[in-house]
């Protein structure tokens, strides 16, 4: 029977799922190709991906070079804000699948313990990511 | 056909349950005489009426719009006066009570629970102002009826539900048929019923246990689309609750 | 003199291999397992903020591992599950209609079209926003 209180905190949930799901669907697969592909197919020199070039592609050199004047501060950002939306989004919304294939092998019978624990990981991560991305220059 | 004047038969191998005689289920194989214009009903009619009486089994219309002979063919939901036999590959043609119901005897299952669900939307229309019956009726135009045509179609047969894995692992869940009907009456315009039936449905076992599969569209013989109207259901319940957080006074 | 009716309802045990039954089920496990590997990508990409953030020596060896041949596969593996989360979560927008043209919910080709665009004029832009072209 589905009676019972009304539901607030898994709309939520599905709600950042969803944002997380068009966030992963937009950004990821251009971010894992040039991240981590582009590289080993002599797309991309190493100069870019060494450390100096790392550094540079988190700092936003490329961003800078093309937004001039008035938004000129916003290439410094780019970078860091994309990476915290793209791991955040990724955590949330991949996090929210596997609780519910993980519902799916039974283990739905212990969702008080396992809904903190998918939605901790996934907070810590996106927390992560936030200290990480902008404790670069 | 003509000519030989050998009969074609076609062979069924049925899931049978007499709980009087065993406590499991047992296969029985029936073999009847085949034409091209039958349909599984009518073998299992053939069945009844010249080989074995006992064999239980619901059906009504035979037109595919009482939703009484729902069963599980070849492994997939049919409605069995829907489904012509000379479409069906396999031999023995495997005929089961449908998927993820309890048996009670033979191909009857126990569709209790099912109606229950069905109660619990509150599908009828909610208004906290209803008219005494001198002003008249709730007018509606065909452009308003349009909205709700499609999950008004629905004719119960529960082929949703043997399609739905969530159901399959936790039958407390509310499933397809339950919330296409919910649906039909948020998009109706002459209901105000909104918050009370979101609250019925937006619960632990109601809309939020769907994870979207979408079985249960592909098996609907009405092309009702329970699985978008539940993500629809979703999208109208949280929408509800941020616009509730973030305007706690406006109107609702 | 009937017999006495008795009512035993059998329960059926739903099969741990239900989604092998039929093409759809198991389109539907490969999508849910695209979940798993985003998130794998997720913290493969905080580790690697996490040696950058280690100076010129320690983020040297994490590339000798991040672009060797094993990680290669593993992340064009990853990718071919981010395309399929892509592919298959336009499916399912589309199924939502979220607007009404003319009274009729959109059809799904133009829904899917259209995100196929944004989603080509998105990389490009991140393509050359973050990394200035190739």
């Amino acid at each position: 029977m589905s009676s019972g209180p009304v539901d607030r905190v898994t709309p939520m949930f599905w709600g950042i799922f969803s944002l997380g799901g068009f966030i992963v669907a937009f950004f990821l697969p251009i971010f894992i190709f040039m991240n981590s592909l582009a590289y080993g197919l002599h797309l991309v020199p190493w100069e870019k991906v060494q450390y100096g070039g790392a550094l540079g592609w988190i700092r936003g050199d490329p961003a800078s070079a093309l937004l001039g004047g008035p938004f000129a501060w916003l290439a410094g950002w780019l970078p860091k804000l994309f990476l915290v939306v793209v791991i955040g989004g990724s955590l949330f919304h991949g996090l929210h699948r596997i609780k519910y294939v993980l519902y799916d092998l039974g283990l739905h019978k212990s969702k008080k313990v396992l809904d903190p624990i998918m939605y901790g990981i996934a907070v810590a991560g996106t927390i992560a990511a936030v200290f990480l991305a902008f404790s670069f220059p | 056909m003509a000519g030989t004047g050998t009969t074609r038969t076609i062979k069924l191998r049925i899931k049978r349950y007499r709980p009087e005689r065993s406590d499991e289920p047992f296969d029985q194989e029936f073999t009847v005489p085949f034409r091209d214009d039958m349909v599984v009903l009518d073998a299992l009619n053939y069945i009844k009426d010249h080989i074995d009486p006992t064999l239980a089994y619901r059906w009504s219309c035979r037109m595919g719009i009482c939703g009484s002979c729902g069963a599980n063919v070849d492994g997939t939901p049919k409605l069995t006066c829907a489904l012509y036999l000379k479409d069906l590959r396999r031999r023995p043609v495997v005929i089961e009570p449908l998927e993820n119901f309890a048996i009670l005897k033979d191909l009857v299952v126990d569709i209790e629970p099912f109606m229950e669900k069905l109660e619990s939307v509150k599908p009828y229309i909610l208004r906290p102002d209803d008219r005494p019956l001198e002003r008249g009726e709730y007018r509606q135009t065909p452009e308003e009826l349009d909205l709700y045509r499609q999950q008004s179609l629905c004719i119960n047969c529960m082929l949703c539900y043997a399609a739905c894995p969530v159901y399959g692992h936790d039958p407390k869940f509310l499933g397809p048929a339950a919330s296409a009907l919910a649906l039909r009456y948020e998009l109706d315009s002459r209901d105000k019923g909104s918050e009370e039936r979101l609250a019925a449905i937006a619960t632990e076992h109601g809309i939020w246990q769907c994870t979207f599969v979408g079985e249960c569209s592909v098996v609907c013989p009405k092309d009702v689309d329970p699985a978008g109207a539940i993500q629809q259901l979703k999208t109208r319940a949280a929408t509800r609750l941020m616009k509730a957080m973030l305007l706690p006074l406006a109107p609702r | 003199m009937a017999a006495a009716t008795v009512r035993k309802p059998y329960v059926r045990q739903r099969s741990a291999l239900w989604w092998t039954k039929n093409p759809r089920y198991l389109l539907f496990q490969l999508r849910e397992l695209t979940g798993a590997f985003v998130v794998l990508y997720a913290f493969l990409v905080l580790w690697q903020l996490w040696a950058l953030r280690g100076g010129e020596d320690a983020y040297y060896s994490f590339e000798l591992l991040w672009y060797s041949r094993p990680m290669m596969v593993l992340n064009a593996i990853i990718l071919g599950f981010a395309v399929l989360h892509t592919v298959t979560w336009f499916a399912l927008t589309a199924k939502v209609p979220l607007f009404r043209i003319r009274g009729r919910p959109p059809p799904a080709a133009l829904v899917i079209g259209a995100n196929v665009a944004i989603w080509i004029a998105v990389s490009y832009v991140i393509l050359t926003l973050l990394y200035g072209g190739l």
